[in-house]
């Protein structure tokens, strides 16, 4: 039995969608496959009745004849059977049937971003249409479609290479030995901010920067203080590197790997210097830079999937929650077989969910969706904003780790709190941005005023989506498209991406942003995109609050989404803390981070529940990061044949 | 029954693999093609430098006047009158890849095809990729691969965030899909790895790479056992990053020392980050001599602070204000995306004074062999964009050194219009001549038999980017270049 057979059964069915919904695929067995249920509606009815009002009413106003998409290999007539024509072309073509999912879906780029939800009445009419152009014949073949029953299934499992934090932090964890993250290979993002460790690979000098940083540990251990053996020692060295390797690597090893993390014994090096290469073989190999992913033996599986194997999940669970290696409860449940039941494995999230180590994990995630990064880069106008430099981006990064931490781990931790929570921690350089008094030397918690609701008006955020001489009305508006409500806008590859922020001609930023609505290549995202960025324009590019715009206009802030205005951006924030796609949205990203990888097609139905359990937990977000680690993708592994 | 399921991107990593030629093919094809033993005979280049100015130019001040053997060379152009002799100028060289993609922006679509001559490997903006190795990757498989350094990237400028280290953001270099190349833009670094520590004794460096070869050796013999358990996308990504312990291995056996390295002499206010005008030439001078000393026969020199600078240096020329007037543009990158805006053509000329250092220094220097070494090194100086503005035709090229023996001292035009009609066109003049094809005469001047480049339209690309070049992507050599 194929995973498609296991997982893709008839044409109806629906994710739950209630909180009665159990957590997604974390039953100790894959289920079984039920009869498909035929269905008796011809081709030709089926397109009249259900895909032509689809196809009317999502597609046509773009993939028509003049209509923004009439460049697209999908230009629909209106005629049924041309448009199934057409359809069955497209579809035949490689990689064709994929295109007519993903695109609609936003899975896949696609200018008019996502415009149907995949697991939705439309999402399974759409899925029928495609099973139906596929393999026409109308009674006799009844199309397929996915539903959210049935057996786990977990999309692809990459083996995630450590970022540098988890190195430096396994490091410090495993010999108590500092490691300054530069100096490992670069752990590189992909566009937009989202860091995925299974994209993310080694280069020539970045192979030589981790040989160097495994130097620099081995020169810092005192080895017999680590393993109690004395310098001449060499049966109990071999027994202290078989037992440390099994720590590194994460899982016990093979005679072959035995021998290997050994040999340098066998030099005639005198034990502690063959130790030191022995440690530096350990940490420059793969088993320790990218995380296991294998089968777990002794664990049922069908022939399409497989339990991971308890080590396996037990240093998934560990980089995923406390971004470093296993502890020894974590290893000593994996070494007893103890990590592949539903319950084994939401005890031990739990209890890593509530480790203060955890706090590292989710400033680093938020650091990530936040994109602060772009700070590092960041450059400011001189005469425009004096108060600019180095130290003071520094306080915005603590800021920012500070406050979600404290949203996290301070109260109630709900995605309604990190939207609109008023507290935040001030230095003295910060306190001035915020036009609050000098609290003085160190960091203060503070309650700010109705204008800072939440994450996306404080100074981190704000500066990181700015410019050098002005705030970036299309950054914010972008980032709230991107990454709080995960529309996928396209790029056209040939549209000129810049518009001068301020081009000398006079005028404010939302004159010069009226460009972006005359021309028609533009409109398509920016109609959506403008409008929410200048809801953000009472934050200057530092994000101090500011009444007035640079040639003295009063600022108007007032925009638009979805057709709802507002005046303020505290009223967008407030809607958008309470908006389920955000919070749905928000549960995505963290889906993303934890598997390291994007989100996918075989992904719906374990999201669809999620975002169903996230929503109707109150947006608790550490309920969520138990539930991904309990997660098919998380925990199942889809073997070849 | 699996048709709902989109390929996989393992499925698409294993069907690329064959596009983007995996270490141990590229091997193979080092060894079958007996460019290594040709190189260094009469006519052939044994070397191939790579200098890469970013964000265009302005093509009024680049394109010669004259005629074909018998021009002058423009304002940017100019600093290299004293090489006119030994370089040829190319204008009119479209990359055509980015309209295979259909998402990224237009500088992820002309940074990631302008020197791969592909399109992405995937059409996923969150996860974007060249389609395959750039050029002077597929030159280092077959003629780097005996020296320490298969290949040798020096950035100037670029941010300190990585031990001496950048990965160029949206990157031009790319050993293959997935894999871009980082470069040293440190100088003490750069020094320290490809020369040596010096303040060691020879006896203790000799040491040190034998023990760090040692304990490279082991590492590998632990990809070994790894590689066989691991589903085959994982290995793909395992085996580009053993290849990269495989070299470093390489590199301590060989050894490099015995060889006269540059001298740093900095003042304590020098910061590599953003001087880079102290940086050119010092990266120059690292690249030559690493070359002088055979270190590595393939190297690159780039520019990192593409985006966002302000090059003080060239106040002086620029009337004593500051190129890039703060009051009116947020970066560099805006500036010249507002077309020609006075000044700029200073900074383009300064990327070929760079340029002029570097062929100074190479024809100044004699290597190994008693070779000098511009007779016997190709520089190829590209840029992504003819314009600020984004415009992906007609690149502006300049060849030096050593063609493979074709006679040099020519501007070889191939536009068909004026830069100042080709500007009022928006830049939407094709003139059927590729970088594929710039590529393929390069491939050829260094003794390869290939007739292809990058993608060549013999593999079936998806269809849903509307563009239909299948089949009629130019092919073969660049007309005119090498039989020129």
């Amino acid at each position: 039995m194929s995973l498609a057979h296991a997982v893709i059964i008839a044409l109806i069915a629906s994710c739950g969608t209630t909180d009665t919904t159990p957590p997604p695929g974390t039953s100790d067995e894959p289920g079984t496959e039920d009869s498909p249920v035929a269905d008796c509606v011809t081709d030709a009815e089926f397109f009249a009745a259900d895909a032509a009002p689809l196809l009317a009413s999502r597609c046509m106003g773009c993939h028509v004849e003049g209509g923004l998409a009439e460049d697209s290999a999908n230009v629909l007539s209106g005629e049924d059977d041309t448009d199934w024509l057409m359809l069955a072309e497209l579809v035949a073509g490689e990689g064709g049937a994929t295109l007519l999912l993903e695109k609609p879906t936003g899975l896949m780029s696609h200018g008019g971003g996502e415009v149907i939800d995949l697991v939705s009445d439309e999402g399974i009419v759409l899925q029928e249409l495609v099973a139906r152009l596929e393999a026409p014949g109308g009674c006799e073949n009844p199309g397929e479609s996915v539903v959210c029953e049935g057996a786990p299934r977990p999309g692809p499992t990459p083996r995630l290479r450590l970022t540098d934090a988890q190195y430096a932090n396994a490091v410090s964890d495993l010999f108590g030995v500092e490691v300054d993250p530069s100096n490992l290979p670069e752990t590189t993002r992909n566009l937009d901010s989202r860091r995925f460790s299974s994209n993310n690979p080694v280069s020539s000098a970045g192979a030589e920067n981790l040989l160097i940083a495994s130097e620099t540990v081995t020169a810092a251990i005192d080895f017999a203080e680590l393993t109690g053996c004395t310098e001449t020692d060499e049966d109990c060295t071999r027994d202290a590197l078989l037992s440390l390797a099994e720590q590194i690597w994460r899982r016990p090893l093979d005679a072959d790997e035995q021998a290997l993390v050994t040999a340098p014994l066998d030099t005639g090096l005198a034990p502690f210097e063959a130790a030191a290469l022995s440690i530096q073989v350990m940490l420059n190999a793969p088993q320790f830079l990218y995380l296991d992913a294998r089968p777990g033996a002794d664990v049922a599986h069908t022939d399409a999937l497989a339990h991971l194997d308890d080590h396996a999940v037990a240093a998934r669970l560990s980089f995923f929650l406390v971004d470093t290696t296993p502890d020894a409860e974590l290893r000593a449940a994996a070494a007893a077989g103890e990590l592949h039941t539903r319950e084994q494995i939401q005890a031990q999230a739990e209890r890593l969910a509530q480790d203060p180590r955890a706090l590292r994990a989710v400033a680093a995630f938020h650091e990530d969706w936040l994109d602060l990064s772009r700070l590092d880069e960041a450059t400011r106008d001189a005469d425009a904003y004096p108060a600019f430099d180095e130290d003071l981006v520094s306080s915005m990064r603590t800021e920012a780790d500070l406050f979600v931490t404290e949203v996290v781990w301070g109260g109630e931790a709900t995605f309604d709190v990190l939207m609109q929570s008023r507290t935040t921690w001030v230095d003295s350089d910060l306190a001035a941005l915020y036009g609050l008094e000098d609290p003085g030397e160190g960091w203060h918690r503070v309650t700010l005023d109705e204008t800072r609701p939440g994450a996306l008006t404080r100074t981190g955020f704000l500066s990181a989506h700015a410019y050098s001489a002005s705030s970036a009305p299309v950054k914010r508006g972008y980032f709230v498209l991107k990454d709080l409500l995960c529309e996928e806008l396209a790029v056209p590859p040939d549209v000129d991406m810049v518009i001068d922020e301020d081009d000398g001609s006079g005028g404010t930023i939302r004159d010069r942003l009226e460009a972006h609505q005359t021309d028609s290549s533009c409109a398509g995202c920016h109609v959506r995109i403008d409008p929410i960025g200048l809801g953000f324009e009472h934050y200057d590019a530092l994000g101090s609050w500011r009444d007035t715009w640079e040639d003295g206009t009063p600022v108007d802030a007032s925009g638009e989404l979805d057709g709802v205005a507002f005046e303020e951006v505290t009223e967008l924030l407030a809607h958008l803390a309470t908006r389920s796609e955000a919070q749905a949205c928000y549960a995505t990203r963290w889906y993303e981070h934890a598997l390291g990888r994007p989100a996918e097609l075989e992904d719906v139905c374990t999201l669809d529940t999620l975002h169903s359990r996230f929503e109707a937990s109150g947006g608790d977000i550490r309920a969520l990061l138990v539930d991904i680690a309990m997660s098919d993708a998380f925990v199942y592994l889809e073997e070849g044949p | 029954m699996s048709r709902l399921w989109r390929p996989s991107r393992r499925s698409l990593l294993q069907g690329g693999a064959a596009l983007s030629l995996p270490f141990w093919t590229r091997r193979a094809r080092a060894q079958d093609s007996g460019a290594w033993d040709t190189a260094g005979g009469v006519g052939l280049p044994k070397r191939l430098i790579v200098f890469c100015v970013p964000q265009g130019t302005v093509l009024e001040e680049f394109v010669p006047v004259g005629e074909a053997d018998s021009f002058t060379l423009p304002y940017i152009l100019e600093p290299l009158a004293a090489f006119q002799d030994r370089l040829c100028v190319v204008t009119g060289v479209d990359n055509l890849a980015p309209q295979l993609n259909s998402v990224g922006n237009a500088h992820q679509n002309a940074n990631l095809t302008v020197l791969t001559g592909m399109p992405f490997a995937e059409q996923d903006a969150d996860a974007l990729s060249a389609g395959g190795p750039s050029i002077e990757q597929v030159i280092a498989d077959a003629i780097g691969g005996q020296t320490p350094y298969p290949r040798l990237d020096l950035a100037i400028g670029g941010s300190e965030t990585s031990s001496g280290l950048t990965t160029l953001t949206d990157g031009l270099l790319w050993h293959g899909q997935w894999d871009p190349v980082t470069a040293y833009n440190d100088p003490s670094t750069a020094l320290l790895r490809i020369f040596g520590d010096d303040s060691i004794s020879a006896e203790d460096a000799w040491a040190l790479r034998a023990q760090r070869a040692s304990v490279l050796d082991k590492v590998l013999r632990g990809f070994d056992q790894l590689a066989p358990q691991v589903p085959s996308d994982d290995r793909l990504r395992l085996e580009s990053h053993a290849d990269k312990v495989s070299q470093l291995y390489d590199r301590m056996v060989a050894g490099t020392g015995a060889c006269t390295r540059p001298e740093l002499d900095l003042s304590s206010a020098y910061d590599y980050t953003v001087d880079d005008d102290v940086s050119a030439p010092i990266f120059n001078d690292i690249l030559v001599t690493a070359m002088a000393c055979d270190y590595t026969r393939v190297g690159t020199i780039t520019f990192a602070n593409a985006h966002d600078h302000d090059f003080p240096w060239l106040e002086a020329l620029n009337g004593g204000t500051p190129i890039v007037d703060r009051s009116v543009y947020d970066s560099w990158h805006t500036m010249v995306h507002d077309d020609w805006v006075p000044g700029a053509e200073h900074v383009y000329r300064w990327y070929h004074e760079v340029l002029e250092d570097l062929l100074t220094r190479l024809a100044n220097t004699t290597d190994a062999d008693g070779d000098n070494m511009l007779d016997t090194t190709l520089v190829l100086c590209i840029s992504e964009y003819s314009s600020g503005r984004h415009w992906s035709t007609a690149l502006p090229v300049v060849l030096a050194g050593n063609l493979g023996g074709a006679s040099l001292g020519r501007w070889l035009d191939l536009m068909t219009v004026s830069p100042t009609e080709f500007r009022d066109a928006g830049g939407y003049v094709y003139t059927g001549h590729t970088n594929n094809q710039l590529f393929v005469s390069l491939l050829q001047a260094f003794g390869l038999p290939d007739e292809t480049f990058g993608y060549d339209g013999s593999f079936a690309l998806a269809d849903w980017t509307g563009v239909d070049v299948g089949g009629t992507m130019p092919q073969g050599p660049l007309p005119g270049l090498l039989d020129g």
